[in-house]
């Protein structure tokens, strides 16, 4: 009789949307028993990682277990555990305090970042390292057989194509997208009017630039063809698994949208209109596990430069992503300027030096 | 915005002078502890982490089935024995979101949000 271990949560959580890796990027069985380059929190001893169980930062009172839940952050203050002894050690912060980096050199401006980048963003370069993950799913091809199967297998073993499931496409050593998070997100239920015209975002990452609490956060975005009331313009709830053997409406018997929509829906206790299409839907999952060893963080030039990885975040200026004519001549001037005052410093001391040796 | 580009500007000049300075300057950036390792060696020091127990359940009576009777009984079943001594632990996770699938409100009472109610998801 124990703790649970990371295989026990992992029963579960590394399994999450039907398979192994399928959900998470960064939750997977892989972690059972990882080497440090995957994870240097869980990886093994013998690895040189510090073989940490799930609940090691995810602590525990009366079985809650401390974690970002829906609409609640993980934890509402990034403290460190020596100015709170109490408070769970879900953040990064609670063991590394907010000034992780050394104080020198490069290293010091690390930690000017971190009041608006996540550390996660630097040190999660890549998910999905070891085995691959699913990146999307479209749904509305389900039912049919391709190539006359029922299941066709991808070259890295995962299946591609499923008739229960629809299409899928996997991919490992992602890179992940970046948005502002304040910890929480926004969620569509079945009752929440969509947009179909364009893609849907089933949740979304809330915070900004301006708001002191959030920070650049990176984002698995798993993206699928889902089904929705084109009437009504909501999403919609199908069912899917059959009760039992007489169970018709399930999807997974009669392979029937229709039938399923219309039974899930009033199972819901919400209405259908009884016409169904398949939207273009995203699903955000932040990327928090497999922090990989030091050396592999993030440069500096893969955020500070053109087409780097913030390039799609707006309002707010970034040294070498967004170069204003004025102030590259203002820094190049300035580079000039400090070289040649090195110089002529250099130049002094070498004199002088020469002079107290003739003393 | 003017600050940051300020800021921007003495980091250029820095870089530039810390290009210029003679290699002994480096060596003062030495590899040994970055203050955000040794805190967190300090805040994770008990390896494994010290805890004691004084229950050996291996040996309550309670917990020792009839192998026969094994083979047909239903995980719930076993539960229900743990639940006679930690008379507390059902009461405590039916509170919580791994049994109701739904996020909670200020009240602790379950919301409309979460898998067991009317989020949806696209996997
Ligand atoms: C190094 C600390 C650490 C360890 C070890 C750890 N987690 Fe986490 N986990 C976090 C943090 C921090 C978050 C919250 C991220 C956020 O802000 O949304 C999180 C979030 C999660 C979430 C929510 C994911 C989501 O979509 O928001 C799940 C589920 C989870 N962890 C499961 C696990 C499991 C299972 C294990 C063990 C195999 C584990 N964690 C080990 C730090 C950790
Ligand atoms: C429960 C405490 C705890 C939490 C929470 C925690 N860490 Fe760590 N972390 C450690 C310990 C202990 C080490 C090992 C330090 C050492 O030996 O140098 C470590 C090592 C590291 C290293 C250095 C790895 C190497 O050797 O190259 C990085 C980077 C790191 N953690 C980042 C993070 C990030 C990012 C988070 C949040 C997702 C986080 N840590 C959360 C305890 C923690
Ligand atoms: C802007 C990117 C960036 C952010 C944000 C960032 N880090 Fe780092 N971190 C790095 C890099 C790069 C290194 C490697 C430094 C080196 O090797 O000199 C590093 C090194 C570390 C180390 C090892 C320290 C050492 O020098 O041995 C730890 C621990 C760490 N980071 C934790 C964190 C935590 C915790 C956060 C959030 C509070 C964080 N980092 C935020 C880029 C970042
Ligand atoms: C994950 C992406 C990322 C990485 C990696 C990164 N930065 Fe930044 N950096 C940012 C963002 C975002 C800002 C804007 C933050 C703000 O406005 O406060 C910024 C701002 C800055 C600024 C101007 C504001 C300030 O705080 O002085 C400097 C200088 C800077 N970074 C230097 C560096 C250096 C040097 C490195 C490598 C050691 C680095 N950055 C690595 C994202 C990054
Ligand atoms: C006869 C009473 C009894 C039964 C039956 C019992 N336990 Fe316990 N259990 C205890 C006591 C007493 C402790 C506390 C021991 C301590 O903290 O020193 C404990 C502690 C634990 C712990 C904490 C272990 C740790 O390492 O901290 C777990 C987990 C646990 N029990 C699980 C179970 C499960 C699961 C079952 C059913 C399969 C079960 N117990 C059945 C009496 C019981």
């Amino acid at each position: 009789m124990g703790r649970p271990s990371r295989q026990n949560c992992g029963s579960c959580h590394f399994y999450g949307g039907g398979g192994d890796a399928v959900k998470h990027g960064d939750l997977d069985s892989s972690l059972v028993k990882p080497a440090k380059n995957l994870d240097v929190h869980m990886g093994t001893l013998e690895s040189g990682g510090q073989n940490f169980t799930c609940s090691r930062c995810h602590t525990t009172r009366n079985h809650h277990i401390a974690g970002r839940i829906y609409d609640k952050p993980a934890a509402l203050e990034r403290k460190s555990l020596l100015q709170d002894d109490l408070g769970d050690k879900i953040m990064c912060e609670s063991c590394h305090g907010m000034q992780p980096h050394k104080s020198g050199g490069m290293d010091s401006k690390l930690n000017d970042h971190v009041d608006k980048v996540a550390c996660q963003s630097c040190h999660i370069a890549e998910f999905a390292r070891s085995q691959p993950t699913k990146m999307s799913w479209d749904w509305s091809v389900a039912g049919q057989l391709r190539d006359g199967k029922a299941k066709v297998k991808g070259p890295d073993g995962k299946a591609v194509f499923v008739k229960k499931k629809g299409a899928f496409v996997w991919e490992q050593n992602v890179v992940p997208e970046y948005y502002w998070f304040d910890g929480t997100l926004d969620y569509v239920t079945v009752e929440d009017p969509i947009d179909p015209t364009g893609e849907v975002w089933l949740n979304r990452p809330n915070g900004s630039y301006d708001d002191p609490f959030s920070r650049i956060m990176p984002f698995k975005v798993h993206r699928g063809k889902t089904p929705y009331d084109k009437v009504n313009k909501v999403m919609v709830i199908p069912h899917l698994f059959p009760r039992n053997k007489e169970d018709k409406d399930a999807y997974w018997k009669s392979f029937d949208w229709q039938k399923a929509i219309k039974s899930g829906m009033k199972y819901a206790g919400q209405k259908y209109s009884g016409e169904y299409g398949f939207v273009d839907t995203a699903y955000v999952f932040p990327t928090t596990h497999m922090v990989a060893p030091r050396e592999k963080a993030l440069d500096c030039a893969q955020c500070h430069t053109k087409d780097g990885r913030l390039e799609n975040l707006e309002g707010f200026y970034m040294p070498g992503r967004d170069s204003v004519e004025l102030i590259n001549a203002a820094g190049w001037t300035g580079v000039i300027g400090a070289l040649v005052a090195v110089f002529i410093h250099g130049v002094m001391r070498f004199v002088a030096g020469l002079r107290r040796k003739e003393d | 915005m003017l600050k940051r580009k300020g800021r921007w500007l003495a980091m250029t000049l820095a870089a530039a002078l810390l290009m210029a300075v003679p290699v002994c300057a480096s060596a003062a950036v030495e590899e040994d502890g970055a203050p955000g390792r040794r805190m967190a060696i300090q805040a994770t020091k008990a390896k494994p982490i010290v805890r004691t127990i004084t229950a050996d359940h291996s040996k309550f009576k309670e917990l020792q089935f009839d192998p026969e009777q094994e083979k047909t009984m239903r995980p719930e079943e076993v539960t229900q024995t743990c639940l006679k001594c930690h008379n507390q632990a059902a009461l405590q996770f039916h509170q919580t979101i791994h049994w109701t699938w739904r996020d909670f409100d200020e009240n602790g009472k379950p919301t409309d949000l979460g898998k067991g109610g009317l989020s949806v998801n696209n996997f």
